[in-house]
């Protein structure tokens, strides 16, 4: 499915993210996840399409570790559900690029920064905040704007931003969660083809969406999900 | 460690929210004012009663046929009571002298001698000066040979002594109700300040921020609005005309010593809410 190779050190290729039979409850409403199976491996591009409270976003949840499973196990890079720390979570999403449907921009500073954030939790150096902020805004198109705050952006350009900031630190895998729902027609297939970009650069990509049409037109593995489980 | 981001960050804070910030500012400097005005009351209130006390007086009028040498050894016994703090005699003449003064009129057109006995005016120790002691001093110079009559204000001190006790405890609850609602107000803001950046933390948290870092420039934030409140509130008690008081010095440290407190109560109260 995927033309480039990444192979870790010891020569195998190993999964970014694996979920092994996963089960999920809220405990407010006793829904949530069934059993869940996933895997993702580098620079992979994935749909994880399903109806509307299917748990897609819910699966997006387990991998950012928001929630955790009551039974099974996922895994993200060096980080297993079982064993992290509460502490290790910002750890655990500095590998992680996530966007989502209402861009969660934060609405108090302006674009420059809401790219730099990702990279001043991290205690990156000024000059070299500086140069990647403005090389993943270049990649969104956006380095014009680095100076307007996020209400004077259209919805596109504001999920462009996002997805600036979570490139910005050269994730494992982009989680994208419905990144075109906001979106028309035209900003949305804008969003879509800089998702295929980061991936053609190496990033993987696992993308929650319910749009079956836009996903049998990729041609990119697909994960379905139904009622919490996944075929 | 990023601390430049820290302190930038703060201020940045306060320039994002300039509302918010200046309302919590505004909440600290009131509750602080408040709180002010209970210690100034308090510690007027505290001084009146102390001069009432002190200028109750006790005067013991001499047999007028003595002489003032024979006088002068009574007071050597009346300085010997215990809770006496000094003893000033009054000469027949100075006694005349303080009520032409007074009364502006001359005695002789009236009488042919003076009338007027030599005196004693006793000053009590400060520990003397409540109705009962005053009484015990007051019963022992009274049975000294010579001495034909003592008088002073007990009623006065009675008073006192009967009614301080509610006053106090009057103000005591009255200080602790506004020091509570004080710390309420304040704890109140900011927690609501908290609520509005509460959408905020969620997505640093999502970007990878550790709770430590987001924590930190609201700590300081926290702390620059305390003191900038305090500081409002000291330039408040310096526009009241206060500043050749002595109080005044008090009051500065009490300045700093409430902008860090609140400056802390922020930053921890912010903290409980980060890592939950
Ligand atoms: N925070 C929550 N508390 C309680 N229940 C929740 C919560 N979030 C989701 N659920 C429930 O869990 C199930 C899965 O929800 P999820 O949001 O993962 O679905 P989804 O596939 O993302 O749906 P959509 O396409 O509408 O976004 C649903 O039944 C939903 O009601
Ligand atoms: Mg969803």
């Amino acid at each position: 499915m995927n033309s480039l190779d990444f192979s870790n050190s010891e020569g195998r290729r190993r999964p970014i993210v694996r979920i092994y039979n996963a089960r999920m409850v809220y405990s407010r409403t006793g829904e949530g996840l069934t059993r869940v199976n996933l895997s993702v491996d580098p620079g992979e591009f994935v749909f994880l399409v399903g109806p509307s409270g299917a748990g897609k976003s819910t699966v997006l949840k387990l991998i950012y570790m928001d929630v955790f499973p009551t039974e099974g196990q996922v895994i993200v890079g060096k980080y297993n559900s079982i064993y992290v720390r509460r502490k290790d979570i910002p750890y655990v999403r500095r590998q992680l690029g996530i966007v989502f449907q209402d861009f969660r921009l934060l609405p108090d500073r302006d674009v420059f920064e809401n790219v730099a954030f990702a990279l001043r939790v991290t205690g990156a150096r000024r000059k070299e905040i500086k140069r990647k902020v403005l090389r993943a805004l270049g990649e969104v198109g956006l380095s014009h704007k680095r100076s307007k705050m996020p209400h004077q952006l259209s919805g596109g350009e504001q999920q462009r931003v996002a997805l600036a900031r979570a490139i910005v630190n050269e994730p494992l895998i982009v989680l994208a969660d419905e990144p075109t729902g906001n979106l028309d027609p035209e900003a949305a297939e804008m969003v879509m083809n800089l998702l295929l970009r980061i991936n053609a650069k190496g990033t993987a990509v696992l993308m929650a969406t319910h749009n079956v049409d836009l996903v049998e037109k990729m041609g990119k593995r697909v994960v379905r999900i139904e009622n919490g489980r996944t075929f | 460690m990023s601390v430049w981001y820290t302190v930038r960050e703060s201020l940045e804070g306060f320039r994002r929210a300039r509302m918010a910030a200046a309302i919590t500012t505004f909440t600290v400097a009131f509750a602080l004012v408040l709180m002010a005005l209970v210690y100034i009351v308090a510690s007027n209130l505290g001084r009146v009663v102390l001069n009432l006390r002190a200028r109750v007086q006790m005067e013991a009028f001499l047999d007028p046929s003595l002489t003032d040498q024979e006088a002068q050894k009574i007071e050597d016994q009346i300085r010997a009571i215990a809770g006496v703090a000094g003893v000033e005699f009054v000469s027949k003449e100075k006694a005349l002298l303080e009520f032409e003064r007074e009364f502006g009129e001359d005695v002789f057109s009236v009488l042919d001698e003076n009338p007027l006995p030599a005196s004693f005016r006793i000053r009590l120790k400060p520990e003397f000066r409540r109705s009962q002691l005053a009484k015990q001093v007051a019963d022992a110079v009274g049975k000294i040979d010579g001495v034909d009559e003592v008088v002073y204000r007990g009623d006065i001190l009675a008073l006192l002594d009967r009614y301080m006790g509610y006053v106090l405890l009057g103000g005591a609850i009255f200080g602790v109700l506004i020091g509570l609602g004080s710390v309420l107000l304040i704890s109140n803001t900011i927690r609501l300040a908290i609520l509005s950046r509460a959408n905020v933390i969620e997505i640093m948290k999502l970007v990878g921020a550790t709770n430590g870092f987001i924590r930190r420039p609201f700590l300081l934030e926290g702390m620059l609005q305390g003191l900038l409140g305090g500081f409002v509130d000291a330039v408040r008690s310096g526009a009241g005309g206060q500043s050749r008081d002595p109080e005044s010095h008090r009051g500065g440290s009490a300045f700093v010593f409430w902008s860090c407190g609140s400056g802390l109560a922020t930053g921890l109260a912010r903290q409980c809410r980060c890592s939950s």
